[in-house]
Parts: structure tokens; C-alpha cells; sequence
């Protein structure tokens, strides 16, 4: 395949990723907006978080007066996957260079990864993944810049009732998690009752990262062949890569004594 | 520095975000965590997630709780009936103006 013909045929299979991105993009600039961040600042944080739970947190712990080591250490916590995440997709490449390195790691994400690393092995390439990611990263800033727009104009009643878009998908990401572990949804459940009594009591963001890390803690001591794991394996990553040199090295051994 | 400045939580926000993607693609060919604590990172998602919505979406519409709880119904119910993504933001925020027009 030819560079440009990789290059569209990633952005042809983003398709799927713009089109969820933009609304959810919007969505967070309106919320955002309610929670008084300027547009400046709206996309700003699209632009150098791209993180759609990482900026809702963000947005959530604004003016809450949050200690800025707490506030670090739950967006670390949230965010650590990307560090799984980003292990997975540059090891799919065998050679690249320390400045694309660079560039490219910053739009990794949930949905990019999993398009990106169950993608034949074939088309593993640069312009394969600048059209998956790059088109990613460019349809969720433009979501939070038309949130921007559309807030001034759109009615009132309108941005209020998408002031709860964010919080819908979320709910439409954790009940099929829920649905499919009978554990998950119990422990889901106790973590939204946990969080809701502690709210009462202490700071919103308080309560936010230790219904987080307490729940998540009790989660990993008792749910222990959840399915998610394999999402990322790493292990079988480097196999492949093993197998790969084998291949190669028979090759050229075949190639020798002919 | 406290968390009331916008601009300097959007900052410390890439501080943190961009170093946990950049660091494996520069450095890892292999990373092999504890299982415990590889269980930890599977899990977290899923409670920071619950912790950010609950109670959160109930005082999301400011001044209308119950359009709020309505509205937390919906996304629960369409989530439950096999909905897609989309579908359920599309019917939660549908619904919630419609309650809020009339």
C-alpha cells in the first residue's frame, strides 16, 4: 500500500471516533462553560489534556479549592492507563524516531489505542496512525470549539439540558461493564452510594479520589479474572515481536544457503 | 497554587497527562507490573468514573434536580436496554430539554 492510501484508509476507520468525539466534545465545552472556564481556556485543555475523563475531573475540581497534590495524584491515578496504553502502541512500531516519538504519544486514548493496536499487522505504519490519531485528536478539539460557539447561541434550555451529556455517557460506558460482571456492577453501585454519603461530609474533590482509590483497591482484592486485562497484554505483544525475529532470521537463513 | 486558577489547573493537567503517555513510548519495549497492581489500573476506571457521576449528575440541571434525576433514569434505563453510546446521550439530553421547556 501506497503512504496515502494508508493514511485514508486510518482515517476512513476513525469515522466511528469523529463521530462519537465531536458531540462529547461539545458537550464538555458547555459543561465547562457552565463551570466557568473561558473559551480560551476551554480549548486550551482540549488541545494539551485530550482526555475526556481527565478534563471532566478537571472541570468537576475547578473553584473547589482542591490541594494541588491531591488534585495531581487522582489525574494520575485516572490517567495511568494511557501509560499502559502508549506501552502497547509504540511497541507495535519497530523503529521511530525520538521526535515522532515525541509527537505521536500525545494522542493516545482509549478509543485510538484499541482502534490502532487490533489493526493488521500489515498496515502498522506512520501515515496508517497519523490518519487514525491525528484525525482523533483534530475532531475533538473542533467538538469543544463548536461547544464554544454553540453555547452562544443555542437556547438556554438547550445548553442546561447538555450540561448532562458528559454524565450520560459515562453511565453508557459503566452499566455494560456492569452488565457483563455481576462484581463490577456491584462494585459500581457501592462506589456511586460511598461517594454520595462522603459528599455530604467532606469536599466534593476529597471524596471524589477516595471513593476512587478506596472502591478501586477493594475491586483489585476481590475481582480477580476480570476480562479487561487482556486488553492491553503485554506479554503477548513481545511473543509476537519473538516470533517475528524468528521468522525473520529463518528467512534470511533459507535465503543463505540457496 | 491552589485548584481555584484555572489556567494553572489546565496546565498541571498536561503536566501530568503527557509524561504518563510520553515516557513508555521513549523508554518502554516491555513493562511487567504486579498483578495486583495491574488489577488496581484495570478497576480504576471504572470507580473514578462512578465517583464523577454519582452524585454529580443528580445536581447537574442548576435549579431542577428532579429534570436531573429524570435525566439519570433515562441514561440508566437506555444503557440497560443495549443502547448504544451514542443513543443514550442522544435520548438523556432530548429528554431533559423537553422537561425543561415545559
Amino acid at each position: 500500500m501506497t503512504t496515502s492510501q494508508l493514511y485514508l484508509l486510518g482515517l476512513k476507520r476513525t469515522f466511528p471516533i469523529v463521530l462519537g468525539y465531536i458531540p462529547v466534545g461539545i458537550a464538555y465545552a458547555v459543561y465547562a462553560g457552565q463551570n466557568g472556564f473561558t473559551p480560551w481556556e476551554i480549548v486550551l485543555m482540549s488541545i494539551t489534556n485530550y482526555s475526556g475523563s481527565g478534563q471532566f475531573f478537571i472541570v468537576s475540581m475547578a473553584g473547589t479549592a482542591a490541594p494541588l497534590p491531591v488534585f495531581m495524584l487522582a489525574l494520575v491515578l485516572m490517567n495511568f492507563r494511557y501509560f499502559i496504553m502508549s506501552t502497547c502502541v509504540f511497541n507495535k512500531f519497530k523503529k521511530l524516531s525520538f521526535i515522532k516519538r515525541t509527537l505521536f504519544s500525545h494522542l493516545v486514548t482509549d478509543e485510538t489505542f484499541a482502534l490502532f493496536t487490533t489493526s493488521e499487522k500489515e498496515l502498522i505504519s506512520v501515515p496508517y496512525f497519523v490518519g487514525i490519531f491525528l484525525t482523533a485528536w483534530i475532531a475533538w478539539i473542533t467538538g469543544a470549539a463548536l461547544g464554544v460557539l454553540a453555547s452562544s447561541f443555542l437556547p438556554q434550555a438547550l445548553t442546561q439540558a447538555l450540561g448532562i451529556a458528559l454524565f450520560a455517557l459515562f453511565i453508557a460506558i459503566l452499566v455494560p461493564a456492569g452488565k457483563k460482571d455481576l462484581r463490577v456492577a456491584v462494585l459500581i453501585i457501592a462506589t456511586a452510594i460511598l461517594n454520595t454519603c462522603l459528599y455530604h461530609y467532606i469536599k466534593e474533590s476529597h471524596a471524589i479520589v477516595i471513593s476512587t482509590i478506596l472502591m478501586a483497591v477493594i475491586g483489585a482484592t476481590f475481582i480477580k479474572n476480570k476480562g479487561t486485562a487482556d486488553e492491553c497484554n503485554i506479554e503477548s505483544v513481545e511473543k509476537e515481536l519473538e516470533e517475528e525475529k524468528d521468522k525473520l532470521a529463518k528467512k534470511s537463513q533459507e535465503q543463505e544457503s540457496k | 497554587m491552589d485548584s481555584n486558577n484555572y489556567l494553572t489547573m489546565i496546565m498541571v493537567g498536561f503536566l501530568v497527562t503527557y509524561p504518563l503517555r510520553l515516557v513508555p513510548a521513549l523508554f518502554f519495549s516491555k513493562l511487567k507490573l504486579n498483578a495486583f497492581f495491574q488489577r488496581f489500573l484495570d478497576i480504576i476506571p471504572y470507580t473514578a468514573i462512578t465517583a464523577l457521576v454519582f452524585p454529580g449528575i443528580f445536581y447537574c440541571i442548576e435549579g431542577n434536580d428532579y429534570v436531573a434525576y429524570a435525566g439519570a433514569a433515562i441514561a440508566i434505563i437506555s444503557a440497560l436496554l443495549k443502547a448504544s453510546l451514542s443513543v443514550t446521550i442522544v435520548c438523556t439530553v432530548i429528554v431533559v430539554y423537553l422537561l425543561l421547556i415545559i
